[in-house]
């Protein structure tokens, strides 16, 4: 195997790191913050994905704009699926389980029945490959990883410098603690699925202009997303991060020393040695 | 008063019923079953492989209206028209099972075969001894045709893409002698593996790498990687689906490939694979399916596409696939002028020539499948050449 191609898998493995790691972030924080599984988070991600795409290619506007109106919508579509859905059953693990299960085929069906069943593709305004020394990487795959590591930050600066922020932190600690302090607990819920469903949105719209989009998009984005933070630790955002860049790189790096099957293989016993002595996850609690 | 108003309600039951009863007698419901050839399609309108296979749903309903404009089905002097009934096998073999069933169970006997393969394969094992004839359109290999399934057909296989394309890789790029495989890891694609295999040595052409990727891969960027450090000329796809063809072709000119990708078997709708392609990336790439919107496709195929579009479904390579499969059930079944199963296979094996939505076709297979359930027909050949997609028919 040539140098060339090593440090090409690892690039390949960054760039995959940037996408798990956008996933994981929103599964992560409604995690943390209402105590749900949100097993239709890939459906959320696979709504942003469809609502950029008619934005850029129905309407005709601007790439980025269309993020941040995705970002808008999805956001608010959170806040309904909160107030709705998960509310009446937060902290109910098994029947919020079985509600989002629900909404998986209601919402896959739905943008079935309205975009049809076909894939689609858009492109972004980012084109271009970007070659050093023999390795290339498209910006595309630069610009997410880019965007990764800015809403990253965002999320963090957020969650650590304003007091709604510090309010999420004290209600992922301790809910019924949270709650005597005078926390407002359905706001604060409702702010972590908006911007959980709204990191999603960015994530799918990224990854639909990258590859491709279809109905059934979400399934394979939630399995990564799950994976992730199972490893980095349930609820915690820098476990998320790392468990994403693991992930990442294990997927870039694996299939180019082995076959992809082995490298799946791989790639779960790494996950499970891990969870054998740490069964919290990377970052997580006990 | 309460007295009174019961008194009206139970009249109106009364009257509602004896209405029911007598029109019972008018209406004979053997007369509109009698009138009506009804076949069975199972395929995927909800789950993974909804996305590749409900535009066969979609056009069910079409394909019907075009068969009934063209007669229907003639037995004995008397005119069958022709329904479609539709079951979705929820994209696994389960689902598959119990959409036979079903459809057993509505006393169908014929059946347009579910595309995921293995779905056609699992529900073998109700069809066949329940003397069901299945039609798959696009078959693949001996897994799903063979000599122990007497009742299964295909109305075209594409393994017999394999030297045409390979025929025309040789003429095109002449200087293309090291082909690397990246495959699906599918069970349909191991014949398909196999008989490349033997065409790439009998040719004297180099196999520098082969591999199969897990189903659903979005990222190809590592197994590019490995296939284009062996220096390959050319990148074969052996069979393929819309968003796994366009991964691996914008991703391996990303990467810096420039040289002809192809698919002998399928990159699934040409147009939709050209549509998701960056610009710059939308050449030299071929494979053996036809492009439906093509101006050369045969009159059944354009009218087709005018009654799909009617409906606000889009028009693709996967809306012909029932009337592929209905348009020769009907033939074979006018041949048989009969509706009973064993006849209509005899009566197939006695054929030869037979008329496909692509042109004349033959019956055969027996070198492959081991029996002859294989239509032979002309060769559709697609290319994409500057972001515009060409096609035609080669005999």
């Amino acid at each position: 195997m040539s140098w060339v191609a090593i440090f090409q898998s690892i690039l390949n493995g960054l760039a995959s790191s940037g996408i798990y790691i956008l996933i994981a972030l929103g599964l992560t924080l409604v995690l943390s913050i209402m105590g749900i599984v949100q097993m239709s988070h890939g459906e959320i991600y696979m709504i942003g994905a469809y609502s950029s795409y008619y934005m850029v290619m129905g309407l005709g506007l601007n790439f980025f704009l269309a993020l941040l109106i995705s970002f808008l919508l999805v956001g608010c579509l959170g806040i309904f699926l909160e107030r709705i859905f998960f509310r009446p059953f937060r902290g109910e693990l098994d029947r919020a389980v079985i509600i989002s299960i629900a909404l998986i085929l209601v919402l896959q069906n739905l943008v079935m029945s309205i975009a049809g069943g076909d894939p689609r593709s858009y492109n972004s305004p980012i084109s271009g490959v970007l070659r050093i020394f023999g390795i290339a990487i498209s910006w595309e795959r630069f610009f997410i990883v880019l965007t990764g590591l800015t809403l990253l930050a965002a999320l963090f600066l957020f969650i650590r410098k304003t007091k709604t922020g510090q309010a999420m932190l004290a209600i992922s600690q301790d809910r019924e603690g949270a709650a005597l302090q005078g926390i407002n607990i359905d706001r604060i819920s409702a702010l972590a699925m908006f911007l959980g469903c709204g990191l999603a949105a960015i994530a799918g719209a990224l990854v639909g202009a990258l590859f491709s989009m279809s109905p059934t998009m979400g399934s394979f984005a939630l399995m990564k997303g799950i994976a992730v933070i199972v490893l980095g630790g349930l609820g915690s955002i820098p476990g998320a991060v790392i468990g994403g860049l693991i992930i990442g790189l294990i997927d870039g790096i694996f299939p180019v020393l082995t076959t992809s099957h082995i490298a799946g293989l791989i790639g779960f016993a790494v996950i499970i040695l891990i969870l054998i002595f740490r069964p919290q996850g990377i970052s997580g609690h006990e | 008063m309460e007295k009174v108003r019961s008194l009206l309600n139970f009249c109106l039951i009364l009257l509602a019923s004896i209405f029911i009863l007598l029109s019972s007698f008018f209406i004979t419901p053997g007369a509109a079953a009698e009138d009506t050839f009804k076949v069975g399609m199972i395929t995927s309108v909800t789950g993974p492989m909804a996305p590749a296979f409900k535009p066969m749903f979609d056009a069910a309903k079409p394909t019907a209206e075009l068969l009934n404009q063209r007669g229907g089905v003639t037995v004995s002097g008397k005119k069958y028209n022709v329904e479609i009934i539709t079951e979705d096998d929820q994209s696994s073999p389960p689902g598959a099972i119990a959409a036979a069933n079903r459809l057993m169970q509505a006393g169908i006997k014929f059946i347009v075969a579910p595309m995921f393969m293995p779905s056609n394969m699992a529900i073998a094992s109700v069809t066949e001894d329940a003397k069901i004839l299945r039609m798959k359109a696009f078959g693949s290999g001996p897994e799903e045709v063979n000599p122990q399934m007497q009742f299964s057909f295909f109305s075209s296989s594409s393994l017999y893409n394999i030297e045409p394309c390979y025929d025309y890789l040789a003429k095109a790029y002449p200087n293309a002698k090291r082909i690397a495989i990246i495959m699906p890891d599918d069970p349909g694609a191991s014949t398909h593996l196999t008989l490349n295999k033997k065409v790439i040595e009998k040719r004297g052409l180099n196999l520098v790498f082969q591999e199969a990727y897990r189903i659903p891969t979005e990222d190809f960027y590592p197994i590019l990687t490995k296939a284009l450090g062996k220096k390959p000329d050319a990148i074969n796809c052996l069979t393929s689906i819309v968003p796994w063809s366009a991964g691996i072709i914008n991703q391996s000119r990303e990467l810096g490939f420039k040289g002809p990708i192809f698919c002998p078997g399928l990159f699934g709708d040409i147009n939709l694979v050209n549509s998701m392609l960056k610009p710059d990336y939308a050449n030299d790439i071929f494979h053996g399916g036809p492009d439906v919107l093509s101006k050369k496709m045969l009159p059944m195929v354009k009218d087709l596409r005018k009654l799909v579009e009617k409906t606000g479904s889009p028009f693709i390579m996967d809306s012909a696939l029932p009337l592929d499969s209905v348009y020769l059930m009907v033939q074979a079944i006018e041949k048989a002028q009969s509706f009973d199963t064993d006849k209509v296979v005899k009566a197939i094996e006695r054929m030869g020539n037979i008329d496909t939505i692509w042109g004349p076709g033959k019956w055969g297979g027996e070198e492959i499948f081991g029996n002859n359930h294989v239509i032979k027909r002309p060769f559709t050949f697609s290319q994409i050449t500057n972001g515009k997609v060409e096609f035609e028919f080669i005999p």
